[in-house]
């Protein structure tokens, strides 16, 4: 009987032995990689990211100008700042700013409007461009950039949706249609139109259609998906001429997690292989990931930052601006020597107070004046000056610079000087001009003043190279351009134009000039950015240093209290204590003693006449509080000669 | 000629009080960030950085510490140091929680600047909040390890049987 008690355990032990080894032995993988997404501490994000650090240069760029945008679409998925990455020089944003004139691309365009505002920055202005509107510019025939080509589509699309444009717009509608209607029968999408499909270009055009609202349930994302699941191959990853690539999987996998599937799924495992492990297959030593193994690939960190992305289950678009309601609008204020203000605004309704009177207004429509006080409210703020004592609102000053005989500030909506206040100037309701209406300009002036327009035939050229600047005037009668003769260019220095209102200019020094064009009796132009060679002056260079203060911090004065010679039963005098909250944000701060005396301190201390323990106070951020030591001897203690304690005032931030 | 000395002695006892002035010293502490947090699985660890800076005038001698009931899990490293004015000390803080603590613990990293005297001596400190989240290990590595340790525990039970 103990013989076959003894039989089966050593049965069932072996059984158990064997199951073990396997379930501790074999899912190793799946151990580490079953945790999918991975975060920014994991190992394999956090060499990526090391190997993206050791390749930045004291430019900033990491792998040139577009691999820099996608670097910092990595580093912003990731959780960190950009701004803060730099290699003892410029940030790599910086490096993208200063580089902006580089784009010259659909896929350009959106590349940088998708790494700005993954960065938190501004599409619209950065680097002296706005992005959005140039991706915009590129819509023609019902899509963007190049009708025989569809990638434009999909990152034209992408980097729209990112800044914030609606889906239901016609240029989302439409591309997003153009894209759909040129899936291939078998239903997978290719770089081009008519052009054999692809998992990278397939994944695209998922990514995008789900950012643009799509179902994931949809005929066009099911079929998608399914061609991508037709080209994983054994080893999890995904087919490309004819073996899987870090570039390939990093994509197929962002299109997974687009349409909400997990690709370490059952669904997405072959041979007990998912596609996160054969991206994690080409990552190498340096935490870099190569195109394949032994093979680099094109571009290293355009395939790590791609990998970090996937790896980190996120996708592109990285951040999306949310769609401001109201109507957008360009602002542009030109005062009598320059430039007061420009940039977008999202104007609706508006409730503005008259400076003469204090009566507050609301303005239920987006108005022209609705939209210069929504730019007054930006970061760089003005000040405007409203009256309401001739009938409407009316703009007297803005910045300061009051009216002066015939000159005073007017407004023109699309240079057209419309016939009503700028209170009642309704935008995309108001006639003339005709809606659109896309830009609203107030400048100091007379009403005769006319709009100049200045253009240039290259926006990049290289040192010694001619670029042309053209100047137009507006005609208020006929409402068109004509050239402008004489008008005076603003760029290293002074130039005139010619009677062709054209003046042609070569630069040899390094740097971006924004350049404009005045002219008496006009209004100054608007600026353009022309890029000559690098785009950065060596002429000037400005060290730029800034001292963090701690998030908290605290300083207590003195920084000890000796009492004096004390008699059991006495009270010793009041000592002032100060504590400064040094740092950026509210603490309270209690108080706790102690000491090695009997109790001397830890009994008889007490802090504005109350005992110590009841110590609490709040200190705003760069405040101070003053508060009264006093010790007190009780009449039975026993201790002789000098005693030493601790008082210590501890702060933590106020709830 | 007297009284002329001690008027002498007098101005010169003032000067040198006006030229040195007495100078309150002061404690300070400061640290970033604000407030720490650490994702672990039991028994993995998990570190982050907590900066401290001396915001007094004075060298002052910093202790970094963690609540008593959490004191086991931390591993602080430097734990006391000795700082000079605005003199920046970068403190590794390591958590490895223990096998049974999966859950969401709150705590506080104590920093304390101290000056040590014969006297009161006064200090200034922070509380530094601290979000721990300690998440179970996925399912089938829980099975893993408990069918592990039962296959140890027959085997080691036949052994036993088999030897006698």
């Amino acid at each position: 009987m103990a013989d076959i008690t003894k039989r089966i355990v050593a049965f069932l032990g072996s059984l158990l032995l064997i199951f073990a080894l396997i379930l501790t032995i074999l899912p190793i993988p799946i151990v580490a990689y079953s945790d999918y997404p991975l975060s920014s501490s994991d190992t394999e994000i956090a060499s990526a990211l090391d190997y993206l650090r050791n390749n930045q240069t004291i430019q900033g760029d990491i792998g040139g100008f577009g691999t820099s945008a996608w670097a910092t679409m990595a580093v912003a998925a990731a959780g960190e700042d950009p701004h803060d990455w730099k290699a003892g020089g410029d940030s790599i944003v910086d490096y993208l700013a200063a580089n902006a004139g580089d784009a010259t691309s659909v896929t350009d365009y959106a590349r940088m409007t998708l790494a700005i505002i993954a960065a938190d920055e501004d599409p619209t202005s950065f680097g002296g461009r706005d992005f959005v509107n140039l991706l915009k510019g590129q819509y023609n025939s019902g899509q963007i950039g190049d009708t025989s080509l569809l990638n434009d589509d999909f990152w034209g699309v992408m980097g729209l949706i990112s800044a914030g444009e609606s889906p239901s717009s016609e240029i989302i509608a439409n591309s997003v249609a153009f894209i759909k209607n040129n899936q291939n029968g078998d239903d997978g999408w290719s770089w081009g139109v008519g052009q054999d499909s692809d998992v990278d270009d397939t994944a695209c055009a998922v990514m995008v259609l789900i950012a643009a609202g799509e179902s994931s349930g949809s005929n066009a994302i099911t079929n998608g998906l399914n061609y991508i699941k037709s080209q994983q191959a054994d080893n999890g990853g995904f087919l490309s001429w004819g073996a899987t690539n870090a570039d390939t999987d990093s994509w197929a996998i962002d299109a997974i997690v687009a349409v909400g599937q997990d690709p370490v799924s059952a669904n997405w495992t072959k041979n007990d292989s998912t596609p996160v492990d054969d991206l994690l297959s080409f990552q190498q030593p340096d935490g870099s990931f190569y195109w394949q193994n032994g093979t680099p690939g094109m571009s290293v960190p355009k395939t790590t930052a791609s990998a970090i992305l996937a790896l980190l289950g996120k996708l592109y678009p990285v951040k999306i601006l949310e769609p401001e309601e109201g109507m957008q609008v360009y602002v542009r204020i030109e005062g009598q020597s320059s430039n007061i203000w420009s940039g977008n605004v999202t104007v609706t309704e508006s409730d503005i107070t008259a400076d003469n009177s204090g009566t507050t207004y609301h303005l239920s429509d987006p108005t022209a004046l609705g939209a210069l006080d929504e730019a007054s409210n930006h970061e760089e703020r003005f000040s405007y000056y409203v009256t309401d004592e001739y009938g409407g609102l009316y703009a007297e000053s803005i910045a300061g610079e009051q009216p002066s005989g015939a000159n005073g500030w007017m407004y023109r909506v699309d240079y057209y000087s419309p016939s009503v206040g700028a209170d009642q100037f309704i935008f995309a309701e108001t006639t003339p001009p005709a809606p659109p209406h896309e830009e609203v300009l107030f400048y100091y002036g007379a009403w005769t003043d006319l709009p100049l327009k200045t253009s240039v035939n290259k926006t990049a050229v290289a040192k010694g190279e001619e670029f042309s600047v053209t100047v137009s005037v507006y005609n208020d009668t006929a409402h068109d351009w004509s050239t402008c003769e004489n008008a005076t260019v603003y760029v290293d220095h002074d130039y005139t134009t010619g009677s062709d209102g054209k003046v042609n200019i070569t630069i040899d020094r390094d740097d971006t000039f924004k350049l404009f064009a005045e002219k008496s009796g006009c209004i100054r132009s608007n600026e353009v950015s022309v890029k000559v060679g690098t785009g950065v002056s060596s002429q000037a260079q400005v060290s730029l240093s800034v001292t963090i203060t701690p998030a908290i911090s605290i300083e207590v004065t003195p920084n000890s209290i000796d009492f004096g010679d004390l008699t059991p039963g006495y009270t010793s005098n009041a000592c002032g204590i100060t504590i400064d909250n040094k740092g950026g944000m509210s603490v309270t701060v209690t108080a706790e003693t102690t000491d090695q005396a009997q109790g001397l301190f830890v009994n008889g201390l007490k802090l504005d006449n109350n005992s110590w323990r009841s110590f609490s106070k709040t200190i705003d951020a760069n405040d101070n509080l003053q508060t009264q030591a006093k010790l007190a001897v009780s009449l039975n203690y026993a201790g002789v000669g000098q005693k030493a304690g601790t008082l210590i005032f501890w702060a933590e931030e106020a709830s | 000629m007297q009284g002329r000395w001690l008027l002498t002695s007098f101005c010169l006892v003032i000067a040198v009080i006006l030229l040195f002035p007495v100078s309150l010293l002061a404690a300070g502490v400061g640290i970033a960030p604000k407030e720490l947090e650490f994702n672990a699985y039991p028994g993995r660890s998990a570190s982050e950085t907590l900066y401290v800076i001396n915001t007094g005038d004075s060298e002052a001698e910093y202790r970094v510490y963690a609540e008593e009931k959490y004191k086991n899990w931390f591993d602080i490293t430097p734990s006391e140091f000795t700082l000079t004015p605005s003199e920046v000390k970068e403190v590794q803080i390591t958590v490895s929680p223990p096998l049974l603590s999966v859950g969401d613990h709150a705590d506080y990293i104590y920093v304390a600047a101290t000056n040590p005297s014969p006297q009161l001596g006064m200090g200034a400190g922070i509380k530094v909040p601290v979000h721990l989240h300690i998440a179970s290990w996925p399912l089938y590595v829980a099975i893993g390890m408990v069918v592990l340790l039962a296959a140890l525990a027959v085997f080691f039970v036949w052994r036993r049987s088999r030897v006698r």
